[in-house]
């Protein structure tokens, strides 16, 4: 009887369950299975933790985390508040056409990855870059962008912000306006100013939003990929911008080793895991009026 | 009802298309030679009515990629073109079609007319994988009027010219440190820039059986130490070429010499028609020797191919000497057959530079791990132009790291 109960939702789920298991869930597990072996060019035998204990002392691994970890951390914070400033902003009776400005600021988030990556490519350039001809204007000089080990990374990161912070002003959008109006008349007539009651109502009440913007950015930034892959060149210079998935895919697709890059993506996993944990934790004590 | 009737007749359809006599090739052949190759399938198809090829044209950037599935899903194509660094790693893949047979039996595929340099990207052992198409090697680009303002009324010819001569070049005029024009461009990161330097010291980088590396060689240090030396004494630009129209600087004087591949004299014409006749091309400084770098492209039959004589066939048509020059006229490729180049329309001073400079060239060591050893050379080399590393201790690590990438299975 139960099962019978059962069949029928349990049907309707089928087609995307067989998908993931097949396309997602068995190369995951199979995955790991083959960053024990030596996987490569020569066939495969096991090794044990054998590429884990190399990715340790692999000086070119621990560059490509450190580069990720300065492209997340400094990264993930200036995307998400601008993003939450920018909904915020239309957000307020004070902005007109505001559809405008929403679709404006969202299009570089649908804009084909690549095609952004060419463009800022040509606005950093050296020689005739706009960013350089915009800050001669004011005596400042420009520095090589992409071509100093220094400057290639805030290039980077300056190119990440413009394209990502759309997709959480968005989100953030969403969250301020499921806040009902009834808190922020309450707290007028208790004489808060909009400062207080945007510390005390909209903040907290964004929690749940924040976290998940948060989650959702750090993992898509933890899986930097094509803008080094495009601006710099894979990775240059000096590998200043070389990225975690940048080396994991110079290993399996150029130097053909998919064992050890197998443990690349499962020490990535791991990162992932970890730090999306530590942000649920934060949505625990949730916020409730 | 009436579907099945509409399916009936288009299986009937598209199997009656099937129904052509005679074999058909399947051809892959890369970017937009994957277009002008149709005329000489036209051509080829009339001489051999009883063949007819289907090309597909692969982009470059995917090419890798979808050759490396098709071979592990076994959809290989007939025939395709591969880079000269490509072979080893598909022949050790155990793709390719061993054509030692069919060389014994051909009167117009035979060792000795094409360039050795060429000739060795295709050989495993002693075992053949492919046959040259089309060849490509890196000269010297220079401007004329520049050099002869500096006194120079030819190229450099050895390294100690090239030095003096890019010492002539450089021009700060306000002496701000960043000069108005440097002499020479030279990427930071091209391994094979320096392998060639490496080669012209009469040093190597791995031993002749590729089995160790030997950056420890003292030759091998000069030539690393030489090509830093343009750096150091700011002859050449640092990291500034990745994003460097190199056309523009090339037609204002910004960057008066260097170094690349045939390609470049089409382009040239190209996009800075101003100067047509003001620069030239010559064969590499000599220091022990002028050695260059070989590239280009292969033709391999793949070893599941059904048709292989056919196959075969078509390899033949486009090495005979009269095909190899149609071939330059359509492309610009330069012929890989030696008797081509008595023709009169390779006897043009910029063209017949290549020509001279293929009789001392030498392919990448063609062996699959050569990507992997390649970008350890890259990442090193850009370090010590950077200053992050000193030159010793730069190739102390790359001798010890290509080691250990050599001794992995």
């Amino acid at each position: 009887m139960s099962i019978k109960r059962y069949s029928i939702p349990f049907l309707f789920i089928a087609p995307s369950l067989v998908l993931f298991f097949v396309f997602c869930f068995i190369p995951i597990i199979a995955a790991f299975f083959a960053s024990l072996t030596d996987w490569g060019l020569g066939g495969a035998s096991f090794v044990g933790f054998g590429n884990y204990v190399e990715l340790a002392r692999d000086p070119l691994f621990s560059r490509s985390l450190k580069n990720t970890f300065y492209f997340t951390f400094v990264g993930v914070p200036l995307s998400v508040l601008s993003g939450l400033a920018t909904a915020i902003l239309l957000n307020s009776s004070l902005v007109r056409i505001k559809t405008l400005f929403r679709t404006g600021f969202f299009l570089p988030v649908v804009t084909n990855l690549v095609a952004c990556g060419v463009v800022w490519r040509w606005l950093y350039n050296p020689q005739y870059g706009v960013i350089k001809w915009f800050l001669e204007i004011f005596h400042i000089s420009s520095p090589n962008w992409l071509g100093d080990p220094k400057w290639a990374m805030p290039a980077i990161i300056l190119m990440a912000i413009w394209r990502n912070f759309g997709y959480s002003m968005v989100i953030f959008l969403a969250g301020l306006q499921a806040i009902p109006r009834r808190f922020y008349e309450a707290a007028i007539i208790d004489g808060a100013d909009s400062f207080k009651s945007f510390l005390h109502i909209t903040l907290p009440l964004l929690k749940p939003t924040t976290v998940f913007v948060c989650i959702i950015t750090t993992i898509g930034y933890f899986q930097l990929f094509a803008e080094p892959y495009i601006m710099t060149n894979q990775g240059g210079p000096v590998n200043s911008t070389l990225s975690v998935v940048l080396y994991l895919y110079k290993n399996g697709f150029k130097f053909f080793r998919f064992g050890y890059a197998s443990a690349i993506a499962y020490v990535l996993f791991f990162l992932i895991f970890i730090f999306s944990l530590l942000q649920l934790r934060f949505i625990r004590h949730g916020v409730e009026y | 009802m009436r579907n099945r009737v509409c399916i009936l007749i288009l299986f009937a359809v598209l199997t009656g298309c099937k129904t052509k006599d005679g074999e058909e090739l399947t051809l892959w052949v890369m970017g937009t030679e994957g277009e002008k190759i149709k005329d000489m399938i036209i051509s080829f198809e009339k001489e051999n009515s009883d063949i007819s090829i289907k090309v597909q044209s692969i982009p470059w950037s995917d090419a890798h990629m979808k050759l490396l599935t098709s071979v592990i899903g076994g959809t290989t194509p007939d025939i395709c073109q591969l880079g000269t660094t490509w072979v080893p790693e598909f022949a050790s893949m155990d793709a390719l079609a061993c054509l030692d047979g069919y060389l014994k039996r051909s009167d117009v595929v035979k060792e000795e007319n094409f360039f050795e340099g060429s000739w060795k990207t295709n050989t495993i052992g002693d075992r053949v994988y492919g046959i040259p198409w089309y060849v490509d090697t890196r000269v010297l680009f220079y401007r004329k009027d520049i050099l002869k303002e500096v006194g120079y009324d030819h190229p450099p010819t050895s390294w100690e010219e090239l030095k003096s001569v890019c010492r002539a070049l450089v021009k700060d005029v306000d002496q701000d440190g960043i000069p108005e024009r440097y002499a020479i461009n030279l990427p930071t990161s091209d391994a094979f820039i320096i392998l060639m330097f490496v080669w012209q010291a009469g040093g190597d980088i791995l031993s002749p059986d590729y089995s160790t590396p030997t950056f420890d060689n003292p030759k091998t240090k000069e030539a690393f130490e030489f090509y830093c030396s343009f750096f150091k004494e700011g002859l050449a630009p640092v990291g500034g070429t990745a994003d460097l129209d190199l056309f523009h600087a090339f037609k204002t004087g910004f960057l008066p010499m260097f170094i690349s591949g045939p390609w470049m004299i089409e382009l040239l014409h190209e996009q800075v028609p101003e100067i047509d006749g003001r620069w030239a091309s010559a064969t590499l400084p000599k220091k022990e020797t002028g050695t260059s770098f070989i590239g280009g492209c292969n033709l391999s039959i793949f070893k599941n191919s059904k048709n292989k004589d056919a196959a075969w066939r078509f390899i033949e048509y486009m090495s005979e000497v009269e095909n190899q020059i149609r071939w330059f006229g359509l492309t610009g490729d330069l012929p890989a057959v030696k008797t081509a180049w008595d023709q009169g329309v390779l006897n043009v001073p910029i063209i017949a530079t290549f020509g001279k400079q293929l009789e001392d060239a030498r392919p990448s060591p063609p062996i699959p791990k050569w990507e992997e050893i390649r970008d350890k050379i890259e990442v090193y080399l850009e370090e010590v132009v950077y200053k992050k590393r000193s030159m010793d201790e730069a190739l102390g690590l790359l001798q010890r790291e290509v080691e250990e990438i050599l001794s992995r299975r």
